[in-house]
């Protein structure tokens, strides 16, 4: 029997179950993302948030266990529009990459200190943001990468151009699609020198690292940037 | 036979094993000829019932009774998640416009995206339709912001103006006793006061 008692952790994903239950992703700080089912809990008004940081109890012998009680321990945070795409983005990303209890301290504060920026800066700076949590998640999750040295191990050159390969890391070429400038600004986390054009590059090398990761099954949240 | 049926009617809301067997004994024991007017009736509506084709909601008709009624205000549409949700706000009696039901609301995660909710079928309306407001009636959860953002992005492509159902403290709520997210959410969309006066 587990029995745990008011654990830091974020609801990451909701849905229906049977008939007056949610079945409930959460990851917790301590116990990484684990499913629980909340009894009762559709009608219950006062439901749970989601991008707001809790306290979870929760108890079962089974593989699938109860919340059994819960508390909130933040502040209420309300995204709308971009912002709200961008905070269902970052679940999906979690919900999709991040193993079962598993714990993974680290992302979960880096999650909680991007979710806590997302009203405070601008857009470039959010979608900046967004990259380096990818890039913590990625690497936390054995995929890191060292931005200042290439394949062969030599130091990455601002003059040259770079190439991502999978399996390599970046690799020099006259063609390349990355600047070695940008992946310098990434490793020494100096955002001043990111330009629009840098953050695109940014972003396609991200959607490639992930690509190879995630599968076949893109991101379906991927689909709600859309118009901007 | 019989097994067959109460696993039949496990799959409704609400009914478990226990009280399966118990319809199935109290039609078979006291009420055949109730059985058999459920059978039929259960038959003719899940055949007949369909989809309106203009506003997805469930009709026996092409058109539903909605959509179908010209004294209806079809210059305003009112996006709604189901059906039921349609029968919520036509007993309320305040609105008169047409609505469009989508299915369900976005859920990436549920691999549920625009072309799973029927979000295409609402963009080719607003295509042949003289729209020029849709309210958005999602439901006040995060998955029924995001519908709603989606569809907020849609109309702009059409400029068509928006405008979302007020959520906050329900009527005769005491503050006290409303929790933190809802008094935050109806603090952010306060109105004027004298528009009540
Ligand atoms: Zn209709």
């Amino acid at each position: 029997m587990t029995k745990i008692e008011l654990t830091p952790a974020f609801l990451i994903h909701r849905r229906m179950y049977q008939d007056s239950s949610l079945l409930l992703d959460f990851f917790t700080r301590n116990y990484g993302k684990i499913r629980l089912v909340a009894r009762g809990a559709r009608s219950n008004k006062t439901s749970l948030q989601m991008f707001q940081r809790l306290n979870i109890s929760f108890k079962g012998r089974s593989e699938l266990k109860n919340l059994t009680n819960w508390e909130s321990s933040d502040q209420p945070r309300r995204f709308l529009g971009n912002d709200l795409v961008l905070a269902i983005y970052t679940n999906e990303l979690l919900s999709r990459l991040l193993p079962e209890a598993e714990k993974h301290q680290k992302v979960f504060d880096g999650y909680w200190h991007y979710l806590i920026m997302i009203n405070e800066q601008s857009d470039a700076e959010k979608e900046y943001s967004l990259r380096l949590f990818e890039n913590l998640l990625l690497e936390e999750l054995g995929y890191g990468l060292e931005f200042n040295k290439d394949s062969t191990g030599s130091p990455i050159d601002s003059e040259l151009e770079y190439q991502f390969q999978e399996h390599e890391g970046f690799v020099a070429k006259v063609d390349g699609n990355i600047p070695g400038e940008v992946l310098l600004v990434v490793n020494d986390d100096d955002n001043d020198r990111l330009s629009v054009g840098h953050l695109a590059i940014l972003k396609k090398l991200n959607r490639k690292r992930l690509r190879s990761i995630l599968g076949e099954r893109p991101l379906k949240s991927r689909e709600l940037f859309f118009a901007n | 036979m019989i097994e067959k049926l109460n696993k039949a009617f496990c799959k409704l809301p609400g009914v478990g094993s226990k009280s399966a067997q118990r319809f199935i004994y109290h039609l078979l024991e006291r009420d055949r000829q109730g059985g058999l007017d459920l059978a039929k009736a259960l038959t003719e509506t899940m055949e007949k019932v369909k989809n309106c084709a203009r506003c997805r909601t469930l009709s026996e008709k092409t058109l539903c009774s909605i959509c179908a009624n010209n004294a209806r205000d079809s210059s305003q549409l009112c996006v709604v998640e189901t059906p039921t949700d349609i029968h919520a706000i036509e007993q309320s009696g305040v609105y008169s416009g047409n609505y469009f039901v989508l299915s369900g609301y976005l859920s990436p995660i549920d691999g549920i995206g625009a072309a799973e909710l029927g979000l295409d079928e609402l963009e080719s309306l607003l295509k042949i339709e003289e729209v020029s407001e849709i309210i958005l009636a999602t439901n006040a959860t995060i998955e029924g912001e995001v519908t709603a953002h989606y569809i907020y992005n849609l109309a702009k492509k059409y400029q068509i103006r928006t405008t979302r159902i007020a959520h906050g403290i329900p009527l005769g709520g005491e503050l006290e006793y409303t929790d933190i997210n809802t008094i935050a959410h109806a603090l952010s969309g306060r109105k004027s006061y004298d528009i009540y006066s």
